[in-house]
């Protein structure tokens, strides 16, 4: 037997590696993929929220977000091919022609 | 099974009534039609979609009107209170596409002269509003997010439509990642708001009998208020704002300071003020906190700046942070503030916008100060209408800036709480400070000589209709609040 | 017996998601990172399953592992330098940014360990969703949510077109 809080501060873990791997990283993809993670950790928590009420409205949440996950995914691949276009790199520190 | 699915049709009912629907349906109609049209049209004809688009945001003002008139008291739950549509939601929507109308107005010439393909750009402008009347009208945190989730796509799309300014690709990409890590915070605090009452429904107040757990609730209140922090752009979750706002193109600028701006006011009046009312206490500590710094830092970083654009990205930091107030004062009076403040914001910040564009929109022409010297002398009169513009900004009678704020102010002060009076001489002392920089354009544009020979500005149709609907909103919102009445007796709670 | 071997692999799935996890957001070479997301995200899958969410599950793999994944690799490969192993990956301010992550998982588990009102509450073996869950989902999102699920139509009409605006090529 698995306690939901189990979960949840697996949740926690994950979210909070992704927050982390958007603070530290300076490679655009490696952001967009911390991202991801963040996005995986929210629907876990539904997941197991939905599991411990017996709900499938949590459900319905979780596979919408994943269609937003893939809506962003794909304007988000479309701006860095845009900008890789332009300048030929996806290191963050190379796009600061404003201070940031 | 059949029999099954028969029963269940039967017993349930999704109470659509499409004529309250139809602002919305109009839009979404319009942007469809739009990129079908787009291919088909050739040259001149192109004009067709610009005027389908703004027909298309006059019928759905005029139809938020009609049932407005209508049905006075309006309050209808449809498609299983998952939609909201009352007096409060219409009146954000009308902010929303006035923001959007005066877009697409002061867009039709710059986008020539900044060679943007159209087509795409007024779809995503619909597509953008749509999604913020969703967010306005969501009666269930699902409708909002994916309310957001459209509105926040369509507008890094529009930073970056000028695919081959490196700004602009910068500014989308900034625009991008803030957007998409604060959609994470957003996210993973409606999955522990959920945690804590078993729904996602924001209809009604969460009753502390719902509340299964106070930690989850506090925890995703607090992920939520990050996330929507990000998206209103309060310190200290603002610092892609003068990046975002600096490389997109001059009229995106202009749409995302406006109707982008109050809908994520829209969804911080819906979660905080109305669902989560049992943390109120909680959440009027940090929202103090929040305006308090945003408005402080908007304006302090406001004062150094060289470029106009910029300085009004950070001008816009700080009337956020105005429009906390409203928020912090939690009451009937201060929601209806709130929201008198963001047209005032629309119409005024717009206004703005519309002589920076006409400004920028010359030969070898930027955004700087110094681009405004000698206009005051050249166009009188347009010098005066960005004089008013300025001062409304700064919040000075008898303009909307000021009427604006004196209603959030006073609606703050009527709670009789000292920390509110406090925060109110604050903001009182930031617009006395933000003069300074307001009027530093008016001082450029009367006082300085230009560089080089004055170069002439092009008066287009369009920009004329912007700057007459803004003017005219900006006086008679300072002037006559009365005609607004209907405004004023509009309260969320 | 079945019960624990449901708490074994668990924690064995766990174990496997937190490395990963961490692999994504520390290796050097993009292309690893992206395929440890992938393991990420197939880990995230399974703990679906012992949740009983049996459907998303199955979407998890489709659309997260499938596409979403695949859309980044494809990344990857059209942009990076992908011989080019030495791109640093942290930047300056890691060290601080690492101490406040730290800080913020502390409070975000003490808050939920410590909380007494649900206190230890097992999740239910034998829910009553268990089994139809699909059925359950398909209804809802043609009743309750059946606004979401066609205003999500509309989010991903308005990304197709943003993406193609934003990354096609000057004529």
């Amino acid at each position: 037997m698995v306690p939901l809080e189990y979960y949840l501060i697996l949740s926690g873990i994950i979210f909070t590696i992704g927050v982390s791997g958007v603070v530290i990283s300076r490679n655009i993809i490696i952001v967009f993929m911390s991202i991801e993670l963040m996005l995986n950790a929210a629907n876990l928590a539904l997941i197991s929220f939905a599991r411990q009420f017996a709900d499938p409205s949590g459900h319905v949440f979780v596979f919408i977000v994943m269609a937003v996950a893939a809506a962003e995914a794909a304007v988000g691949l479309a701006i860095i091919i845009a900008l890789f276009r332009n300048k030929d790199s996806i290191n963050l520190d190379d796009f600061n022609v404003m201070k940031w | 099974m059949q029999e099954s699915v028969k029963t269940i049709l039967e017993n349930f009912s999704l109470n659509i009534d499409l004529v309250t629907l139809m602002p919305e349906i109009i839009i979404c109609g319009m942007a469809l039609l739009t990129m079908i049209l787009e291919p088909f049209l050739k040259g001149d004809s192109r004009k067709v979609v610009m005027h389908l688009t703004w027909l298309s945001i006059v019928a759905a003002l005029i139809s938020i009107y009609s049932i407005w008139t209508s049905q006075p008291n309006l309050q209808s739950l449809q498609f299983a209170d998952a939609y909201r549509i009352d007096s409060y939601s219409l009146l954000f929507k009308a902010v929303f596409l006035i923001g959007s109308l005066l877009t697409v107005f002061i867009s039709s010439n710059f986008l020539k002269f900044k060679n943007v393909p159209d087509g795409e750009f007024y779809s995503l402008i619909l597509f953008a509003t749509f999604g913020m009347m969703n967010m306005a009208s969501a009666g269930d945190l699902i409708v909002l997010f994916i309310g957001l989730e459209i509105m926040s796509l369509c507008l890094y799309v529009l930073a970056g439509i000028l695919r081959r300014s490196v700004y602009a690709n910068e500014a989308s990409l900034k625009y991008f990642l803030m957007g998409a890590f604060a959609s994470g915070f957003l996210m993973f605090g409606i999955a522990f708001i959920y945690g804590a009452t078993g729904t996602t429904s924001i209809v009604d107040v969460i009753q502390s009998s719902e509340i299964l757990s106070n930690t989850y609730l506090i925890i995703g209140a607090a992920m939520v208020m990050i996330g929507l922090g990000f998206k209103v752009g309060a310190v200290p979750f603002h610092m892609w704002i003068p990046d975002v706002y600096t490389g997109s193109i001059t009229n995106v600028t202009a749409f995302m300071s406006a109707g982008p701006k109050a809908a994520a006011f829209a969804a911080f009046f819906q979660v905080f003020i109305v669902a989560l009312r049992p943390l109120q206490s909680e959440i009027e500590v940090v929202l103090w906190i929040l305006s308090a710094l945003t408005m402080t830092l908007g304006n302090i970083l406001a004062i150094t700046q060289n470029d106009v654009k910029r300085m009004l990205a950070y001008s816009s930091i700080s009337h956020a942070g105005y429009v906390l107030i409203a928020l912090v004062a939690f009451t009937p009076a201060a929601t209806t503030a709130g929201l008198y403040y963001l047209l005032c914001y629309t119409v005024m910040n717009i206004g703005a916008f519309t002589v920076l564009i006409m400004v920028e929109a010359r030969e070898n022409s930027d955004t700087n100060f110094s681009s405004f010297a000698g206009m005051g002398r050249r166009y009188p009169f347009l010098g005066i209408l960005l004089t008013i513009f300025m001062i409304s900004l700064a919040g000075f009678p008898p303009t909307a800036g000021f009427m604006g704020k004196f209603l959030v102010f006073k609606s703050a002060i009527d709670t009789g709480s000292t920390s509110l009076i406090v925060l109110v001489v604050l903001a009182v002392v930031n617009s006395l400070v933000s003069v300074y920089y307001y009027l530093r354009v008016v001082v450029v544009m009367f006082m300085v000589e230009p560089e080089l020979e004055y170069r002439p500005i092009n008066f287009a149709t369009g920009i004329i209709a912007a700057l007459v609907i803004s003017m005219g909103g900006t006086l008679l919102l300072g002037i006559y609040p009365q005609i607004f009445a209907f405004f004023l007796n509009t309260a969320l709670i | 017996m079945l019960e624990g071997s449901t708490a074994i692999a668990f924690y064995i799935i766990s174990f496997v998601m937190i490395l990963s996890a961490i692999a994504v957001v520390t290796l050097k070479n993009i292309f690893h990172a992206a395929l440890f997301l992938v393991l990420t995200l197939f880990a995230v899958a399974a703990l679906y399953i012992l949740l009983s969410a049996e459907f998303l599950a199955a979407v998890q793999v489709l659309i997260y592992v499938g596409a979403i994944s695949i859309l980044m690799i494809f990344a990857v490969m059209l942009t990076a330098q992908l011989t080019n192993y030495n791109i640093k990956q942290t930047n300056e301010q890691s060290l601080p940014a690492l101490l406040i992550s730290v800080c913020f998982i502390g409070i975000t588990i003490f808050a939920i360990a410590t909380n007494n009102k649900l206190g230890g509450f097992p999740i239910k073996e034998n829910t009553e969703i268990a089994g139809s869950n699909t059925a359950n989902l398909g209804q809802l999102l043609m009743r309750d949510f059946i606004l979401p699920f066609e205003v999500v139509s509309v989010l991903l009409l308005a990304a197709l077109i943003g993406a193609i605006v934003i990354a096609k090529r000057d004529n």
